[in-house]
This record gives structure tokens, sequence and C-alpha cells, in this order.
């Protein structure tokens, strides 16, 4: 082969660099940012939020502002010797009547006022707190333990529609028992702070909290920002017999990190009803379309856990329509109806669902509420 | 089709040679603003017909991707439709990638191109080699690959099998082509060129034990290849590939049960073959495959897209002897895959 040749070869491989843009590791900096999420300093005041289950908006001179997560908050005071006086602690997304707990490191419990209360789901706490000193702050609602039945909502793909968002929240404070809704990504369109701050603004008209995890449309700017306002992408909770599994697809892939956590997520949810979350589904029903994991391999990896983990229901979103079927056995709902352009000729439009649960071991039904 | 014409000589080229100067400003052309109007470098070589062809090649390409993704927009990307619309985003970017590198190689090449086709292929081929895979999700990093491939008049029969050498993995593919037209091996016609259309049928079973699951897939595919040179001169030794397919796929998960879905597998490559005579010689393509199976699956991207593009790749197939060869492939998509096997064949051309 004549050097000419040897130069074109070496042209051809050059040609092929978007091999190198193949980006192995693009879902790592938001795992590594969800163990940040719940962690702030100031001075010598520091909280700790117990699993990130909250985002900490502001942490300033006596005052705490947290976006919820989960239902059940507990979390970790300490306060420098600047620090003891009147504290505000305003927390938004939470369960209307979840009440707020404190607790000195003696276990001397500490009264807790109500100061202001807005909107439905957000509560201004005022407490006097000890200077130098650990305080423990619980937030739960008194059914987090009641096996009675219940329901919960989950909705996804707002995006672009976010202006007409309220014809579906109007829909779901109209429909009874709704104790609060996930979102399965794409609550927006581009990721935008405005975008993020009118989603948390069009939030405060529902009469419950609303528990998401972020889509690819939240990684239209950058992928730092849905963290600092909504908190985790990958997070488990627990709520009246159901663990709730929330997941971070918006890469089509989850980060390695995200498999470790799951084992354990996946371990705690055995005992009960086990419901699973996420953006992007691991294998599309159409599978032409594959508008779901970049890798089927990794996609049956991850159903092979979800199914060998005891896993009762899977949620996604990412495709605009409605879509029930089974992945690994597990029974699988895409609903992608917030408002985003519509899967055309489906007869399905905006839509959210709700989930009717039977605690300890069944899950009742899943229905679709239309909203055109 | 075929003909008796020796492929390896080369023909005068029709224009006088461009001065050093104006094939420089040819050079630059092709890129800028040949990224985007493809053909540039050979308008200024004075190759009018040459690139008026991949100009209107990059139109064709242009409109198939506009009507496909204005097609998938429109329709949400409903189920009805999503498969010809993908099929033919994906040709028509074939159309635009190829006419771009085309342009690039024909001002570029030496006259009479890098290389000339094989016009006979041999009856045995067989490769031995090692694979490297690097996926973030998976603990299994080398597989040792033995294949083989059996070639009479216009049928293919091929095996290829990937075998982890630390990790319970295997994925073993069988397939059976039958050539329309192109290289056959010598007891059938000498061929034109190099260029081909196979109709291939494929079986491959991947099996992951550490994970616990397997998958079967079967799929169909129409392979083409077009060597250059019959669009001009100047593409002497370059081709291009197209390949459109579809696949079923069933997902065995133990004590669960099979599941099955689709995939399309259509696949696009650029590539040129290396020496006339002599040796070594072969041929080297950078490629694009669409499917998100396998051990590359496809690309995650930073941003919005990611999970929609499959595979990018280079490939180089390279005889030493008339017996003796090596072949390289490099895939990146949601891993890394990295090729290196000898390669040994009894039969072909030369």
């Amino acid at each position: 082969m004549r050097p000419i040749e040897s130069f074109f070869a070496a042209l051809l491989l050059v040609s092929a660099a978007p091999i190198v843009a193949s980006c192995l590791d693009v879902a790592e900096g938001r795992a590594r940012r969800d163990l940040d999420v719940g962690h702030a300093s100031q001075g010598d005041a520091r909280v700790e939020v117990a699993e990130g289950l909250a985002a900490v908006r502001r942490l300033a001179s006596r005052e705490l502002h947290l976006w919820a997560s989960a239902p059940t908050l507990s979390l970790r005071l300490t306060t420098g010797a600047a620090d003891g006086g009147v504290w505000n602690v305003r927390i938004e997304n939470l369960l209307p009547d979840a009440e707020l707990v404190a607790a000195t490191k003696a276990g001397a419990p500490l009264p807790v006022e109500i100061v202001d209360a807005p909107f439905p789901t957000e509560r201004t706490f005022r407490l006097d707190l000890p200077a130098n000193d650990e305080i423990t702050l619980s937030l739960a609602a008194p059914d987090r333990a009641l096996l009675d039945p219940w329901r919960f909502a989950v909705f996804a793909d707002v995006q672009e529609a976010i202006d007409d968002v309220q014809d579906i929240y109007t829909k779901m404070n109209a429909t009874p028992g709704i104790r609060f809704a996930l979102i399965s990504g794409d609550l927006t369109s581009q990721g935008t702070p405005e975008q993020l701050e009118q989603f948390q603004r069009e939030m405060k008209t529902l009469a419950f909290p609303c528990y998401s995890t972020l889509g690819n449309h939240e990684l239209g700017t950058r992928d730092d920002l849905y963290h600092e306002y909504f908190g985790r992408g990958n997070y488990a909770f627990d709520f009246r017999g159901v663990r709730f599994t929330l997941l971070d697809s918006a890469s089509a892939t989850l980060d390695p990190l995200v498999y470790t956590w799951l084992d354990g997520w996946l371990d705690g949810g055995r005992e009960g009803l086990h419901v699973v979350t996420m953006h992007i589904v691991p294998i599309d029903p159409v599978g032409s379309r594959n508008g779901s994991f970049a890798s089927r391999a990794e996609a049956d990896k991850f159903l092979s856990m979800l199914a060998r983990g005891g896993v009762d229901l899977t949620f996604y979103g990412h495709i605009h329509s409605y879509y029930a079927f089974e992945n690994a056995g597990i029974p699988a709902h895409i609903t992608g109806g917030g408002g985003a352009i519509p899967e055309r000729m489906d007869g399905i439009g905006r839509h959210f669902l709700t989930v009717d649960v039977l605690p300890p071991g069944a899950i009742e039904q899943v229905a679709i509420v239309r909203v055109d | 089709m075929a003909t008796n014409a020796p492929a390896a000589e080369p023909e005068a080229p029709p224009n006088p040679p461009p001065s050093s100067g104006r094939k420089a400003l040819a050079v630059a052309g092709s890129f800028v603003p040949g990224a985007l109007v493809h053909g540039t470098g050979h308008l200024v070589l004075g190759h009018t017909r040459t690139g008026l062809v991949l100009l209107g090649t990059e139109g064709v390409g242009v409109g198939l991707i506009v009507a496909g993704l204005g097609g998938a927009a429109v329709t949400g990307a409903t189920r009805r439709f999503i498969g010809p619309i993908i099929l033919g985003t994906v040709t028509g970017a074939a159309f635009f990638f190829l006419s771009t590198l085309a342009d690039i190689y024909g001002v570029l090449a030496p006259e009479g191109g890098t290389g000339s086709p094989p016009v006979f292929l041999p009856s045995v081929e067989t490769q031995l080699g090692l694979t490297f895979v690097h996926d973030p999700n998976f603990a299994y990093n080398a597989f040792l690959t033995p294949g083989a491939d059996l070639r009479a008049g216009s049928v293919r029969l091929s095996a290829l099998g990937f075998f982890a050498l630390d990790d319970t993995n295997a994925r073993t593919r069988l397939s059976a082509a039958y050539r329309f037209f192109g290289p056959r091996t010598s007891t059938s016609e000498r061929a034109r060129d190099g260029s081909y259309l196979d109709v291939e049928f494929a079986l491959t079973n991947h099996s992951y034990g550490t994970e616990g699951f397997s998958v079967t897939t079967g799929e169909l595919n129409l392979l083409g290849r077009l060597d250059l040179a019959r669009v001009g001169p100047t593409l002497r030794g370059s081709f291009a590939e197209l390949g459109l397919g579809f696949a079923y796929a069933a997902h065995r998960y133990p004590g669960i049960g099979v599941e099955a879905n689709d995939l399309l597998t259509p696949r696009m490559a650029f590539g040129m073959y290396l020496g006339h005579s002599g040796y070594p010689r072969g041929e080297a393509m950078a490629y694009y495959e669409h499917r998100h199976d396998g051990f590359a699956g496809g690309m995650k991207v930073p941003g919005l897209g990611s999970g929609i593009a499959g595979a990018f790749g280079a490939q180089t197939r390279l005889y030493f002897t008339p017996r003796w060869g090596a072949f390289f492939d490099v895939q990146g998509g949601s891993a890394l895959v990295g090729r290196a096997s000898l390669l040994f064949r009894y039969g072909g051309n030369p």
C-alpha cells in the first residue's frame, strides 16, 4: 500500500470521528449531583436531608427553604453559636396535611407554628431553635403508614404546553382521592430557569404535591439546573405500603452508579408493592421507533433487575400517547399526555393516569383520565 | 451486468490534470463551502458532471431528511408510519453524508483512485479474532471471535461468534445471503466492479448469562454497494453502501417468559479500496448502523437527543498475501467496541 493510501485510510478513520462524540458517561454528572442534593451549609448552620429527598432552595440566617421530593422528610439542622433564635422553615410541595415535628439532639420537643400557608402544598413553619444544637425535623402526613386503599396520579410531557397545563390540573383537582402525582419527566421544553420556575408556579394550584424525575427536555439548556429546583433525579421513598422509585433515564440510559443504588431500593421494596417510574422507556413497544434506551442490551439488563426485584408496576413518559403493555412481565404504562406534540391517529390526546392501590399487595386499577 | 473489462485498469480521466493551485482550491472548496454545497470540490476541479451529481444527491438527501423529520413532527412519531419515516430519514442522511465524503475523496484521491475492487470473492474465508468491549453497564471486556463465510455462486453462508473470555456472555450469528449481482466466486461470471446487491437473512442469539436474559433476533436486510467510479472517474476506488432492513427480536427472561419487539436495521457506509495490485490489498470504510442491539448499541449524547442515533464505526480489511489477511473494526455507540481478526481465505481475486 502506498503512502497516499495509508493517508486515505487514516482519513477514513477520522471520518468516523462521531465515535469520539459517543459519550459513555453521559448521565454520570447528574447521578453524582444527586449525592449533593439535600445538603447545604451557611456559616455554622448546616442542613442534611435524609436520602436527599428535598432540594435546599435556600439556607440563610435563621431561614430554610426546601422543595420536597417525597411525602415524608427527615432532616437534621445543625445550629452554630449565632444561629439560635426564631427560624422560618418554608417547605414547598408537601402534602397539605403534613405535620412538622422538631426535637433537639437530647430529644426535647420544640414547638412548631404554621405562620403562612399561601397554597395547599406550601407551608412556612416557625420554630425557636437553640444555638449550638442538632435539631431533628420530621415532616410526615398522618396516613403515611395506613394500609387502606388510596390513589395517586401519573403524568408527563408538558413541555411547551405549560400555558395550558391548568386544564390538566383542574381535572386532577376534580378527581377524587388523589394523594399525590408522579411526573415522569419533560416538565419543560428546554429546562431553562424560567421554565422550571414557571412549572413550579403553575403547580401551586394543585391540591396535592407532585414528585418528579427529569426528562430529556430538561437537558435542553444545561443538565445541572433541574436538581436546583426539584432535587434528585434518582431516589426512592415509601408511602402507605408502596415503595416508589423514580429514576433518571433522560439520557436514554441509567448511570452505572444508579444501578448500585437500584439494588438497594429493590431490596427495600420486596415486602410491599413497588412502583418504578422514569422518563425514557427501556424498550419502546413500537420497536422500530426506538423512543427508548440507546442500548437494547442495557434495557434488558435493567428490566431483568426490576423483574427479579419484584417490581409491580412501571410508568414512563417520552412518547406522547398512552400505551399499556408488559416489560419483563411487569405491567407497564407510557403516559405522555401532558400536552406536548401528541402522537397522531392514536385517539388519545391529553390525559393523566390514576392508580388505585389496595395495600399491602395489590394494584386495583390503572385508569386513563382524558382532559380534552 | 458483468463484463470482461479488467476493473484494475483505470481509464484515462476525461479532463487534463489540474494545476496544483486549482487542486488545492478544490480541496479547500470540498470542505468550505463543500460541507454545505456538496460537489463544490469537483466543480472547482472542472468535473462539472460529477459535481452536479453529488450536489443532486445532497439535494435528494436533504429532501428525504426534511420529509422524514417533518413527517415525524407532524404525525407525532405515530406508530402507523414511523418505520417508513425512519428508513427514509436514514436513507436521506446516507445520501447527504456520502455525497460530501465522495466530494472530498474525489479531489484528494490519486489518479486512478486508491485501489481496485476484487472481481472474484473467495469461496472460503475464515477469521479468528479478539473483540474488546467497554460498556460501563456490563462486566465483560474480552471476546474470542471466530467466523467463517462460505460462498458458492450467488449464495453466501456465514457464521460469526463472540464468546466472552471474562464473563458468561455469548453471541452467535448465522446468516444466508443471495447476491443479485456483483462479485462472486471464481466459478461465476467476472463482475464489472465491486458493486453488488444482496438480500440477507440472519438469525442471532445473544445470551447474557450474568444478567440472566437472552435475545434471539431474526432479520431481513437488503444490502447494496455502488462503486462510485460509475458516478465519475475521480471517484474511482471509492464506494458507498446502503442497507435497509427489519428485525424481530424475542427477549427471554428466565422464569418470566418471552416478549417480542421489532427494530430497524438500516446501515450506510463510505469506503475505499486499497491497492490496485500485489499486497497488501483490501478496503476500508466508515459506517453508520442504526440498530440499537448488539454490543455497540446506539449513541448516548449530552442534551436532548440521546438514544435516537445508532452506532458509528470504521473497519479495514487487508490481505497481506493471497491467503492471509487482517480485519480491524471499531464502533462507538453505548459502548466502545474494537475487533482485530486474522483472516484466511481460499480463492478470490487476486
